[in-house]
């Protein structure tokens, strides 16, 4: 297609701007801080970079590639609201100095860096991580911009225990609650375009939404829970921006929708059993690590066209003549 | 006569309902996945007629050979030749002829246009008389040759060539033919810019359909296929009326409007419906490619006793005349561009075409047999390329590469010079067709990458 991207951060700007409906639709619910913390996760993953560059020797022109950009804009999307600062630049350190430059820069990571600076912060820091977020969004849109900066500045999260009702889950609350239409559509339609700019594979979201909800189904939910369950916490979110990383998922068609599925039927286990309410940080990180095996076994099925025998048969050799 | 295969997936008409953007399956209906559109710019020089390149005081130095396998000087210095007069014999490869009538001033290494390095060549003093030499080698052709061994002699001493590009010697693709059924003849002309064959088609396809058709009753074929690119609509039209005209059992063909539709496995693929190995020639199973160019010239040799003394040449891109002209062999590139007059803006020269060409070496080279273009390189036309980043591993090149290869994979392998991870990535199967790196976003060089590593694959055991 004609208007994709044909450059880095042509791919990189087309990410961002398909990020924006999701993140306007979420500002729209809980406020100006969406756009704080969203600032201060670029900030963070921008010097996170610069560091990294600086460190490896390497000229900042490569800041130009514009991959901390949507490195800070999923991570701002990914932790929850009110995470105190130093736990987002503890994340952004995770995503951009462990995961990816740790394995060797842009595209040698074999996890995703987001997931990672999630999984890191949510495993060791849990009890500092905000809960109840999703039940407070009136009085988080209540708040200034100074005021939800010095409450993201203190040592761990400042919701009002009055408003953090009912049970909190282990990781991040804004994920096991069931969100209502005007959050997950500004997601749904980023990612079709970038599916339609071929800047993702659509085939990786469809597969993982129709994973889970089978999954869903097979172990014991009606169809409609089951489809509920595509709406809640941040999946739709993550089947489209998270899962489809070029750089972690496989390099066939095959081998991607083995990935989803796998990704799709393990987000599923975990939220059914397992310890944290929402499993896609470690669903998505675990089919990553699996996306060798993926790609070895998509080898092995799907053979190139001339290995084939195609219309050779019609060809009979016969003697030459004169 | 002409049988019609009706079992081949390429006779089904392709309806497209709905446009390619919004069509989720289009893609499953081509003839073979991958590809890439490019821009044309075919229309910069085919407007006018194939001139004759004519400078009567030339010096031109006539490369005995590609670079790896040379003729043999027969002639000495200070002697008189006519044009067409055989200068360099060999067993093997195909004999050299004098491109003009007259004076060997001298015999010396040239580079060449389009290959590295240098090559032994004749130089030859044109006197502007261009005079012919009637009969060659002491052979009289105005009877064609009546069996494959005889016509396959003769392309070796009428000097016949592929034209297409590699430069394959014709004689030996013609005497490795007896059994096949099929030939297909390559028109795509599928690298942007280029447009010798397209003007060759249009203005001599009787020649074209006459020297096919001869193939077709010597070799006892079952079928001759002309592919061409459906954005050359006069050559098409030029070569069906050309062959209502003559009554002739050939076939013109649309090939897939993707860069490289002309590629030989391609070719084969959408004419023919088979399917060729890496690794394996094209008469295993039963076809036999020629491009056009290649086809006329053999026409030339055997109906006129014409050697391959000359060849056509697109001058496009940033000059101030593009066209295409009939070049003798051996003219020196300066020369063409005094001719067509590059503008102020240009930056360097391209030979050969955009995708599979390379950069002009030096301005002292001449043209040879597979010297197919000059391009004039600026800011509009092939600018260069930005600097190499990360890879991202967005897929498109897996998604582009005819071949089915994965290039990103395999750019991996070329970079660690792992020689069991090129051959477990099939590093063989690649046709160095530059799609890849046409479409990369990090505008990685991946098919200069192959084609550096390719000598490692061949040396290992």
């Amino acid at each position: 297609m004609t208007l994709s991207p044909k450059t880095l951060p042509g791919i990189m700007c087309a990410v961002t701007l398909a990020l924006l409906p999701g993140s306007w639709q979420y500002a729209q619910h809980y406020g100006d801080l969406v756009w704080l913390q969203t600032g201060l996760c670029i900030s963070f993953a921008l010097l996170m970079e610069s560091l990294c560059l600086h460190l490896k020797r390497r000229s900042f022109s490569e800041l130009g590639n514009l991959s901390w950009l949507v490195c800070g804009l999923l991570l701002a999307r990914a932790l929850p609201l009110l995470t105190p600062a130093w736990l987002l630049a503890l994340a952004s350190m995770g995503a951009i100095m462990i995961a990816k430059y740790g394995c060797g820069g842009l595209g040698k990571n074999r996890l995703n860096p987001v997931l990672v600076g999630l999984g890191l912060v949510s495993l060791c820091f849990y009890q500092l991580l905000p809960a109840g977020i999703a039940a407070a969004a009136d009085w988080t849109r209540s708040l200034s911009i100074e005021q939800a900066l010095s409450l993201q500045l203190r040592f761990s999260a400042a919701v009002p225990a009055d408003m953090a009702s009912g049970a909190t889950s282990l990781v991040t609350d804004q994920l096991s609650q069931p969100m209502a239409m005007n959050q997950w559509s500004g997601y749904l339609f980023g990612g079709l375009a970038l599916a339609l700019l071929n800047v993702i594979r659509l085939e990786i979201p469809l597969m993982m939404l129709t994973s889970t909800l089978l999954t869903g189904i097979a172990l014991g939910l009606s169809p409609q829970e089951s489809l509920h369950n595509l709406t809640m916490g941040g999946m739709i979110f993550a089947a489209f921006f998270i899962a489809t990383d070029p750089v972690t998922s496989p390099d066939s068609r095959i081998g991607r929708l083995l990935f989803a599925a796998t990704a799709g039927a393990l987000t599923e286990l975990v939220r059914m059993y397992g310890l944290y309410a929402d499993g896609l940080c470690f669903a998505i990180l675990a089919a990553n690590l699996l996306v060798p095996q993926f790609d070895q076994l998509a080898r092995r099925l799907n053979q190139p066209w001339y290995r084939r025998a195609g219309n050779n048969h019609h060809f009979k050799p016969r003697r030459q003549p004169g | 006569m002409l049988t019609v295969n009706s079992h081949s997936a390429t006779h089904k008409k392709r309806h497209n309902l709905l446009p390619d953007w919004i069509n989720p399956i289009h893609k499953l209906n081509r003839i073979w996945q991958g590809g890439v559109k490019l821009k044309d710019w075919k229309s910069l020089s085919n407007q006018t007629d194939i001139e004759k390149f004519k400078q009567p005081d030339a010096i031109l130095r006539i490369p005995l050979g590609d670079g790896r396998k040379m003729a043999s000087p027969c002639v000495t210095i200070g002697q008189y030749v006519l044009k067409g007069e055989v200068i360099g014999r060999s067993n093997q490869t195909p004999w050299v002829h004098a491109s003009t009538s007259g004076h060997v001033i001298a015999i010396e290494q040239t580079p060449l246009a389009d290959r590295p390095g240098k090559a032994e060549a004749v130089v030859l003093a044109a006197d502007g008389l261009d005079l012919p030499c009637l009969v060659n080698a002491g052979q009289s052709h105005h009877q064609p040759p009546g069996n494959l061994m005889e016509l396959a002699s003769l392309c070796q001493q009428m000097g016949l060539t592929g034209l297409g590009g590699a430069g394959f010697p014709v004689g030996l693709k013609l005497a490795g033919a007896g059994g096949i059924d099929t030939l297909l003849i390559n028109g795509a002309e599928c690298e942007p810019y280029l447009t010798c064959d397209d003007r060759l088609m249009r203005e001599r396809a009787e020649a074209i359909v006459h020297a096919g058709w001869y193939l077709q009753n010597l070799l006892q074929l079952e079928r001759v296929c002309i592919g061409i690119e459906p954005n050359k609509p006069a050559a098409i039209q030029a070569l069906r009326q050309a062959i209502r005209f003559l009554d002739a059992p050939l076939e013109v063909r649309k090939l897939p409007h993707r860069y490289p539709a002309g590629g030989q496995p391609l070719l084969i693929k959408s004419l023919s419906g088979r399917h060729q190995a890496p690794g394996t020639l094209p008469h295993e199973i039963g076809v036999m490619v020629m491009n056009v160019a290649s086809l006329y010239s053999l026409g030339q040799a055997v109906f006129h006793g014409l050697p391959l003394t000359s060849r056509i040449v697109t001058l496009s891109g940033a000059m101030e005349h593009p066209c295409n002209v009939e070049v003798p062999i051996g003219t020196p590139v300066s020369d063409l561009l005094n001719y067509a007059r590059p503008r102020l803006e240009t930056t360097g020269i391209q030979v050969g075409g955009p995708m599979m060409g390379r950069d002009l070496a030096s301005p002292d080279a001449v043209i040879t047999k597979t010297s197919g273009a000059l391009i004039a390189r600026s800011a509009k036309h092939l600018p260069p390329k930005p600097e190499a980043q990360d890879c991202i591993r967005c897929n498109r090149c897996v998604d582009t590469c005819p071949m089915s290869l994965r290039p990103l994979t395999l750019n991996e392998a070329c970079q660690t010079e792992d020689r069991q991870a090129l051959q477990q990535e099939q590093l063989s199967a690649c046709i160095e067709c530059g799609a890849c790196s046409e479409v990369c976003p990090s505008h990685i060089p991946l098919r200069d990458n192959f084609r550096n590593a390719k000598p490692l694959l061949a040396g290992g055991h």
